[in-house]
């Protein structure tokens, strides 16, 4: 009896200024015996999955003609473009944007003063702010006011607040 | 072998019932602790990242983190304009000290904590005044945690970077190390590379920009301690690609629960000598 083993692997990212590419690929094939389907199931994902992400890497035309770091080394980015603008353009992660605004609300803070706190640590405004220097400006937004409900996380590595992990080794 | 469907040919399918691999979750993301861990021995990866065995803490690793705690309080009050004087630094590292004793189980011998806490205290004074801690050059990340997604491997990428400092030309990554006597450098250089080369890919991906240099900064417990201050450039595109293989054989051993011992030098301070003498073979532990 001959199986058909139907495969699809589908990859959606986030990429600047609200936007987002996906691609996916869906494969059919015809195995001999059941006992191939682990086998084959974990060849194929990998086949699909390789092929995805290889296309994916192509983003093409972005609003704002920002490139996503992900896919340029380095030597390609340029850092003198400058920043994007518009109410709602974050440059950091958009978690990164969720975990200040939710904080923002929660201790009901002056976006002025974290706006002012931004250019006093990094030269720029909050929405300016890359990964690294977001990340900065979260550590200290909790060690001033902590977390509280989903805006709390794990503080740094070695402080002293830290909880014992639960899981596994970093 | 894989042949083409025939789409008018759909015979009922059973269903295959995927046991769980007890590796599942070991992927979740990937570290370069993690990395070197299983190249160094997959067994050790195993017992402590997989079955979660315990590891009992050593008094230099009781050390080395109170150090670092130390000297991210000294990087965050320079960045945010606190107190970085060396009795701030101090009573930082001497706070983590204690905190760590009650995460941690660590036997000390007689008067060895006292011995043990004043060393750290001296190393910390000898970075206070150290070239490296006067520089201008301003922070830009402390004691951060960097995570990302990169093609090249199927889980993110996770580090925990020490001290970002600004420079013209680029980010500078920092990494202190403690260690007990006066180390070859190039050694050490070649023993960190994979570690530093991923702290300078996760740098680069949250900035966008390029790392203009790597620096290792050692600790060393001697009587008179020192602080050596080893730069390095940034990783090229063969250093790179040396890294991705290794985190890709680490990948792909863990997915296939590859574990084997490696007997070697370190064995000499392994803590799970005994499960290891006991393994038999696979995921089977006496």
């Amino acid at each position: 009896m001959a199986i058909v083993l139907e495969a699809n692997y589908c990859k959606k990212l986030g990429l600047p200024g609200y936007s987002s590419h996906q691609y996916g690929v869906t494969i059919r094939a015809e195995l001999g015996d059941i006992n191939q389907v682990p086998e084959e199931s974990e060849r194929v994902y990998r086949l699909l999955q390789t092929s995805v992400d290889r296309e994916l890497q192509q983003t093409g035309w972005l609003p704002q003609g920002r490139q996503p770091g992900s896919t340029t080394t380095p030597s390609q980015a340029d850092p003198s473009s400058p920043p994007p603008t518009g109410e709602d353009t974050w440059t950091c992660s958009p978690k990164q944007r969720e975990l200040i605004l939710r904080l923002v609300e929660e201790h009901a803070l002056d976006k002025q003063a974290i706006n002012e706190l931004a250019r006093q640590r990094f030269g720029k405004g909050v929405r300016s702010l890359n990964k690294l220097e977001a990340s900065g400006l979260i550590d200290e937004l909790l060690e001033r006011h902590g977390g509280k409900g989903q805006a709390a996380r794990s503080p740094r590595r070695g402080s002293t607040r830290r909880t014992a992990p639960t899981g596994r080794a970093p | 072998m894989i042949r083409p469907a025939d789409p008018d040919h759909r015979p009922p399918a059973d269903v295959v019932a995927f046991p769980l691999r007890s590796s599942d979750g070991a992927l979740a993301h990937v570290s370069p602790s993690s990395i070197r861990d299983y190249l160094q021995c997959s067994l050790r990866f195993y017992f402590k990242r997989v079955l979660g065995l315990p590891e009992p803490g050593s008094v230099s690793l009781h050390l080395g983190k109170a150090v670092h705690a130390g000297i991210q309080a000294y990087w965050i009050a320079r960045w945010r304009g606190g107190d970085a004087s060396t009795e701030a630094v101090l009573a930082s590292y001497q706070t983590a000290f204690a905190a760590h004793e009650q995460e941690a189980s660590v036997s000390f011998a007689e008067e060895e904590r006292e011995t043990t806490l004043a060393k750290g205290e001296s190393l910390l004074r000898a970075y206070c005044e150290s070239e490296h801690a006067q520089t201008e050059a301003k922070p830009i990340g402390v004691e951060v945690k960097l995570q990302d997604d990169f093609p090249e491997l199927p889980s993110p990428l996770l580090g925990y970077v020490d001290l970002v400092l600004s420079a013209a030309d680029g980010p500078v990554v920092c990494d202190f190390k403690t260690v007990a006597a006066t180390p070859n450098v190039e050694l050490e250089a070649f023993l960190h590379e994979g570690q530093l080369c991923a702290y300078q890919l996760l740098i680069e991906e949250a900035t966008g920009q390029p790392v203009s240099a790597r620096e290792l900064v050692f600790l060393v417990k001697t009587k008179t301690p020192k602080v050596i201050v080893h730069r390095l450039p940034p990783a090229d595109e063969a250093a790179r690609e040396r890294f991705w293989s290794m985190a890709q054989a680490m990948v792909d051993g863990v997915y296939h629960e590859r574990w084997h011992p490696q007997p070697g030098m370190h064995c000499g301070w392994c803590p799970y000598r005994g499960p290891c003498a006991r393994w038999r073979g696979g995921n089977d532990v006496a």
